[in-house]
């Protein structure tokens, strides 16, 4: 099974680090949004990489494309910008773009998954909310040891 | 591959962060001798590979294409041989008295030593540390004795049953965030204590969050140790006497606890709040207190002046020299101070000669008359070391090559000639705040004087890059101001 980013709510404290860490790694546009919950609280809003990818079937320019080590990436140069898989996706991770002509979207950090090396958000992660974990090891782990409900992103994750 | 194997294999560089006192080490993959790519090396025990997003400005900061490398009379560049026989010239003209020197607190405590020695060649007084005003005024107040009042380490923070944080401790030092949670879920019946009047990042993970009227938080806390009663507390703070009376229990019998304080730029006397937590810690041998300051060196370099210059200026009596004229010609090493601070920029404009010694060009040339400026190292080019806020000794080892910037203890002995010996300024910085007694009627008459408080004000949610210090940045500028 693939490798995916999950998020513990309980833990994350909303510092942002993750996205600070994926802009200094992709040529200092962050390609990861953050959401508020409330006043005081924010958490990042990581793509699911999902299986039936709605982004890629919305993508007028066949940009967006399910890869065969099951992530889903952009192509920088077929990318026109348009937004269209932004509007498109349900979990809302693809966020208006920085620059112009360029949408953000994550990319599993591959650069670094290709050394060996795990994701640059969970690397950076102040509270230890973010983990790098094979998507089974982890729906078995909830059960076990995690501290709360509010698992939002293992939630998601299994309606993958 | 593990961690370890692939940590092995690359070419890594590690330094200290200074973006505030928690002092986490920072991580870069170097190629060709430049630092091109952070690396968060899991294995280190402070952050274990995590930085906060201005922890992520150190990259920056170690190749921002808009530091300075050259020194600059006014705007015109000119070589180091230059600048300082302009310097020496330009200072000869005045008297020592007439001289004031400002050490910024992000520098190391080599750098603040060796500015004692070369102002005390130069017969200069006027030397003392620049710094948050809060952070400042903080520290005044750890020097306040307390028997038995020990400072907390990072391991204590995280191994106790109850916290007591003041202040949005996680803004300021996210990093923290994962022992939060580690006392937080840790064990069940933990507590953590939020005294602070706005919800934050940080009561976000209170157990119980005290409420008080912005400005009460050393009257909450003379409270909590037991200093003044509850219900004195109460009205003056607005929160009620029995959730105070509840927070203050809670603390009082969890086994272990730690007092956690940041200093606040609101109107609150920082001083006598950090001594009222140092009394409440003080209670036990497994209770401790901390300050997490915002410059990385606070405790270092202040710890460094006062003891290697005691007796010197306070920064307003500093002020009010250069007001009489008294003070013509200022050094500011590390930090202008004046920059985006019109008010002092006014008062700084009686000045005939100001030196700025910093990364990053400044104000200064365009609004006085006389500067100089010369471009000064960062942590990554030249040695240093540095106290963080546990108290524990930071040394940094240069990791890059310095493009035409020198360290503080060259730009020193370039003006005069100064040896102090190897260890002097580590061995000085670590034996902590000069004590001083504090009589306690005095303590809490001032506690009583404490200014009217205003209304609680609707405060919007702090970004974590947000700080002055790292306005240069990218990310600061896209997220902040753009
Ligand atoms: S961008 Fe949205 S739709 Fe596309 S793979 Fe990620 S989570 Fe799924
Ligand atoms: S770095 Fe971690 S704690 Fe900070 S916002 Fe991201 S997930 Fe949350
Ligand atoms: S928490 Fe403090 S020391 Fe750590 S990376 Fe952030 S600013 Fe630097």
């Amino acid at each position: 099974m693939a490798k995916r980013v999950y998020l513990n709510l309980d833990l994350c404290c909303g510092c942002r680090s993750c996205a600070a860490a994926c802009a200094y790694g992709h040529h200092l546009q962050s390609l990861l949004g953050h959401s508020k919950l409330d006043g005081t609280a924010e958490q990042p809003l990581h793509c699911l990489h999902c299986d039936q990818p709605a982004c890629a079937a919305a993508c007028p320019n066949e940009a967006m494309k399910k890869m065969e080590d099951d992530t889903v990436l952009r192509s920088q140069f077929r990318c026109v910008g348009c937004g269209s898989c932004a509007l498109a996706c349900p979990f809302g991770v693809i966020q208006p773009d920085l620059f112009k002509h360029i949408t953000p979207k994550c990319d599993l950090c591959i650069d670094r998954l290709a050394e060996g090396e795990i994701p640059r958000c969970v690397a950076t992660c102040t509270s230890g909310a973010l983990s790098f974990a094979e998507v089974d090891d982890q729906l078995a782990d909830q059960n076990k040891n995690l501290v709360s409900v509010r698992i939002l992103s293992n939630f998601i994750g299994k309606r993958r | 591959m593990t961690n370890d194997e692939l940590m092995k294999d690359m070419d890594i560089k590690k330094s200290r962060c200074l973006f505030c006192s928690l002092g986490c080490e920072v991580s870069f993959r170097a190629e060709g001798g430049r630092l091109t790519a952070l690396a968060y090396d899991q294995n280190n025990p402070i952050n274990k590979g995590s930085l906060c997003p201005r922890g992520h400005y150190n990259l920056e900061l170690a190749s921002h294409p808009g530091r300075l490398t050259e020194p600059q009379i006014g705007r015109r560049k000119v070589s180091w041989e230059e600048a300082v026989t302009f310097l020496r010239g330009e200072l000869g003209a005045f008297a020592s008295r007439e001289i004031g020197c400002l050490v910024s607190c992000l520098q190391s405590n080599e750098a603040a030593l060796a500015a004692v020695k070369m102002a005390g060649r130069k017969g200069i007084e006027n030397i003392l540390s620049a710094g948050a005003a809060a952070d400042l005024e903080a520290y005044g107040g750890s020097k306040w004795q307390v028997p038995g009042a020990r400072l907390a380490t990072l391991e204590a923070i995280e191994q106790s049953e109850a916290l007591l944080i003041v202040g949005d401790l996680l803004s300021r030092s996210p990093v923290l965030a994962r022992r939060v949670n580690q006392v937080k879920y840790g064990k069940r019946g933990n507590k953590i204590i939020v005294l602070d009047p706005n919800k934050t990042h940080t009561s976000w993970f209170a157990t119980s969050h005290l409420l008080c009227r912005p400005g009460t938080e050393a009257i909450a806390l003379a409270a909590l140790a037991g200093a003044i009663p509850f219900s004195a507390a109460a009205e003056k703070s607005g929160l009620p006497a029995a959730q105070l009376q509840q927070a203050a229990a809670d603390f009082k019998n969890a086994a272990s606890g730690t007092v956690i304080y940041v200093p606040q730029t609101r109107r609150l006397r920082n001083d006598l709040a950090v001594y009222y937590a140092k009394q409440l810690a003080a209670g036990s041998d497994h209770k401790s207190f901390i300050v997490y300051y915002l410059y990385g060196n606070t405790l270092g370099v202040n710890t460094v002046i006062d003891r290697a210059a005691p007796g010197h200026p306070t920064y307003h009596q500093l002020l009010d020299k250069i007001d009489r004229g008294e003070v013509k010609s200022l050094l500011m090493f590390g930090e202008d101070i004046s920059a985006g601070h019109e008010e002092l920029q006014k008062r700084f404009r009686m000045l005939k000669f100001v030196v700025f010694a910093g990364h990053f060009e400044s104000e200064s040339p365009a609004i006085y008359d006389n500067s100089l400026i010369l471009p000064l190292a960062t942590q990554f080019e030249g040695a240093g070391s540095f106290v963080t806020a546990d108290g524990q000794l930071a040394v940094c080892a240069p990791i890059a090559p310095a493009a035409g910037s020198k360290t503080l203890p060259e730009i020193c002995r370039l003006i005069a000639e100064i040896s102090p010996a190897e260890n002097e300024a580590s061995e000085l910085a670590v034996q902590g705040p000069v004590s001083q007694t504090k009589d306690e009627a005095e303590a809490k008459a001032e506690l009583a004087a404490l200014p009217p408080l205003e209304a609680a004000p609707v405060k919007p949610i702090t970004y974590f890059g947000n700080n002055h210090l790292v306005s240069n940045f990218f990310w600061y500028r896209v997220n902040v101001n753009g």
